[in-house]
């Protein structure tokens, strides 16, 4: 893990320099680059090893930008800024290293998830696939159900929006802006793997699950043909009760999801979304496997993946 | 009186169906045995026709653009979108044999009446030379037909189409895999997705366009190698895989490829199914066999069941149809045939910042297909 650096690079939106964190595949080869985003309450120093390993394994280019912290301020929480960062580490990366045009790749959870659904909307030509888990996809909904859940993202979400989104309408506007659901059409030509565990949003195992798992179902649908999008009542029963309704039957089984098995699957345009047994967690070498499998010259693989040696990264925040 | 006559004419025949002209071997329609007073009627009938197409022609201006391959100026027809807010691109394509010149007023019309901007291309010209034919030229001169068009016309950027039949299918399913970044959606018809593979057809049913292949690609495919990759390189399902991210519709008529109802169609509907697959999920492909017998027998399996119907088709049934990931595919009750209309209409529902519409279609006529003005 030592040859991951810390740089500065420069972000055209306010002509700053952010930090991110940063490794440059070697040889002289295009390699493929993975961008990784931190969680809600963190930054560029947070752990990044569940990705960052895959990348010294396989020699991948990666980078691990800050785009702009901790999501309790205006410029931080899918502002312009955020979206302008990522974007403009990408570009670095492509300076930087010697990129594989073909293979690039976005993956995060829950803060991260957020940013991976709001990136694949606002800038779906940087991408070849995403890969987003437990992903907040609606921050005003997200505010109210924090409330209910008396979790302390509403009053980091009151901060980045200046005011309470389902009081105020200028915050709401604000929450709109941040929200991926706002632009999700916009993914529609991106390869995009939602997941996430059927006990996020619920206390489960001794954690506290933050984000419901209608966050990702919504998101889906919002890019699936009508036939395959997943009814409201569906949504609220899974959300609720943390079940699969039986009708859906059981799913193929995927041995990239081995200790976590897919509880549900489903594919729709370029889209999919699996809810597998566990809970506010992302599980790295699944995501990363399916993201390595993926090209821009050929149709997406949405077949099963193989079993990974890796855990998962349970995301407290 | 006479404008009414041409305008109703226009409605009533340009809108129903396009027999795609492949080129110098497309035959009539067959000898009716019928009175003078039909014959009289048709003639008349066909009169009007020509009368209204030409009508709508007439509104296209013919103009030189700037085309960065070999920094020539190409010929192309162009329709400019009226007034200020940014209207659809559509770029239309030429059939195998013909230029720029060649009528697109069924193309024109849509675009007129729904106030689109619209391209017509020569790309090269006729598919008998080696700067034709699918080559880097064609593929250059297309993208800077969309480059031409959004300087020069106010164009909506969350909605540029490509449509094209028979040697236009050919190089719309091209540019759908070799710039994919250009498209909101394309519409293909009848394609040619293999030139090698429609060489060694056109021979076998000794249709001429296979000497227009090998002066394009300088020799027998079958044989020499270099026209072997020539030809490689001239065809779609090379590129394939790289038109996953652009919504896509492949159609084609059952009897493409056959003697049917008078016309010797020249396209084995085997092109388009190898397209299709080419971009669907392992589990929605058909089978080689399945393709085979589909080819030979201009039948659907009956294991298929019917489809959903599709009121844009008009007259043409939907016999088959499959969608996966960005991609479908559609068999209808015809020939070598274009259906402008249905095109149309699809691409019309089809925007960037939008999931893809499958939905079946608005019968025509039945109201504006436009969504948003």
């Amino acid at each position: 893990m030592d040859r991951i650096r810390t740089i500065d690079y420069h972000c055209s939106f306010d002509n700053s320099l952010q930090k991110a964190k940063c490794f440059i595949a070697g040889g002289n080869e295009l390699r493929p680059l993975l961008v990784a985003l931190h969680t809600w309450s963190y930054t560029y120093e947070q752990d990044c090893t569940g990705y960052a390993r895959y990348c010294l394994d396989n020699n991948w280019n990666f980078i691990f930008p800050h785009f702009r912290g901790p999501n309790w301020t205006p410029p931080a929480c899918g502002s312009d800024a955020v979206v302008a960062d990522i974007a403009d580490a990408v570009a670095y990366m492509k300076h930087a290293a010697i990129v594989d045009n073909d293979r690039v790749y976005l993956i995060g959870g829950s803060g991260g998830g957020h940013c991976s659904l709001l990136m694949a909307s606002r800038r779906p030509d940087l991408w070849t696939a995403v890969s987003a888990w437990c992903a907040i996809s609606d921050v005003a909904a997200w505010h109210d159900q924090c409330v209910e859940r008396e979790r302390g993202y509403a009053e980091h979400i009151e901060k980045a929006c200046g005011g309470d989104p389902s009081k105020d309408a200028s915050a709401r506007e604000e929450a709109l802006k941040r929200s991926p659901l706002t632009y999700m059409g916009s993914a529609s030509r991106v390869l995009l793997d939602i997941s996430t565990g059927i006990h996020d949003g619920h206390d489960f195992a001794g954690r506290n699950g933050s984000v419901p798992v209608s966050q990702s179902f919504n998101a889906f649908n919002a890019l699936a043909n009508p036939a395959d999008r997943i009814s409201p009542e569906d949504v609220d029963f899974i959300t609720k009760e943390q079940k699969i309704p039986e009708k859906f039957g059981p799913p193929e089984a995927d041995p990239a999801f081995a200790k976590n098995p897919v509880l549900f699957r489903r594919q729709s345009n370029l889209a999919r979304i699996t809810i597998f047994e566990g809970g506010h967690d992302c599980l790295p070498d699944a995501g990363l496997e399916w993201l390595a499998r993926q090209h821009r010259k050929k149709a997406p693989d949405w077949t099963k993946g193989k079993p990974a040696a890796g855990g998962k990264m349970e995301l407290g925040q | 009186m006479k404008r009414s006559y041409v305008l109703a004419a226009t409605l009533c025949i340009l809108a129903v169906t396009w027999v795609s002209c492949a080129g110098p071997a497309q035959k009539s329609a067959g000898t009716a045995p019928a009175a003078d007073e039909t014959q009289k009627l048709l003639a008349q009938r066909r009169a009007a026709q020509k009368k209204a197409e030409e009508a709508v022609m007439a509104q296209l201006v013919t103009l030189d653009y700037p085309c960065s391959f070999d920094k020539s100026l190409q010929k192309a027809r162009c329709y400019f979108a009226q007034g200020d807010s940014p209207r659809p691109l559509l770029v239309a394509l030429h059939t195998w044999s013909y230029t720029y010149k060649s009528s697109c007023a069924h193309f024109a019309k849509f675009c007129i009446e729904h106030n689109w901007n619209l391209i017509y291309p020569d790309f090269r010209g006729p598919n008998w030379t080696p700067q034709a034919c699918g080559s880097d030229a064609v593929v250059s001169d297309i993208a800077d037909a969309v480059a031409y068009m959004k300087q020069k016309a106010r164009v909506d950027n969350t909605r540029v189409y490509l449509i094209g039949g028979s040697g236009g299918g050919h190089a719309s399913l091209l540019l759908a895999a070799r710039r994919p970044d250009l498209w909101t959606a394309v519409s293909a018809w009848c394609a040619i997705s293999d030139i090698a593979a429609w060489h060694d057809q056109c021979l076998a049913r000794k249709r001429g366009y296979f000497e227009h292949i090998r002066k394009a690609c300088g020799g027998d495919p079958s044989k020499d190698a270099s026209a072997r990759e020539e030809a490689r390189k001239r065809s779609p399902l090379t590129y394939m895989g790289s038109a996953s991210r652009v919504v896509l519709d492949i159609s084609t008529g059952i009897h493409d490829g056959h003697n049917f109802a008078g016309r010797n169609g020249s396209v084995p509907v085997s092109h388009t199914l190898n397209a299709f697959n080419a971009l669907a999920r392992p589990a929605d492909r058909i089978s080689p066999e399945d393709i085979a017998y589909m080819t030979k027998e201009q039948k659907i399996p009956a294991k298929f069941g019917p489809p959903e119907a599709d009121p844009a088709l008009g007259e043409k049934t939907v016999l088959f149809r499959r969608q996966s990931n960005l991609a479908r595919v559609t068999l209808f009750e015809g020939g070598h045939d274009l259906i402008p209309y249905a095109g149309m209409e699809w691409l019309s529902r089809q925007k960037r910042n939008a999931p893809p519409d499958w939905s079946p279609g608005k019968k025509a006529g039945t109201g504006s297909v436009e969504l948003t003005k």
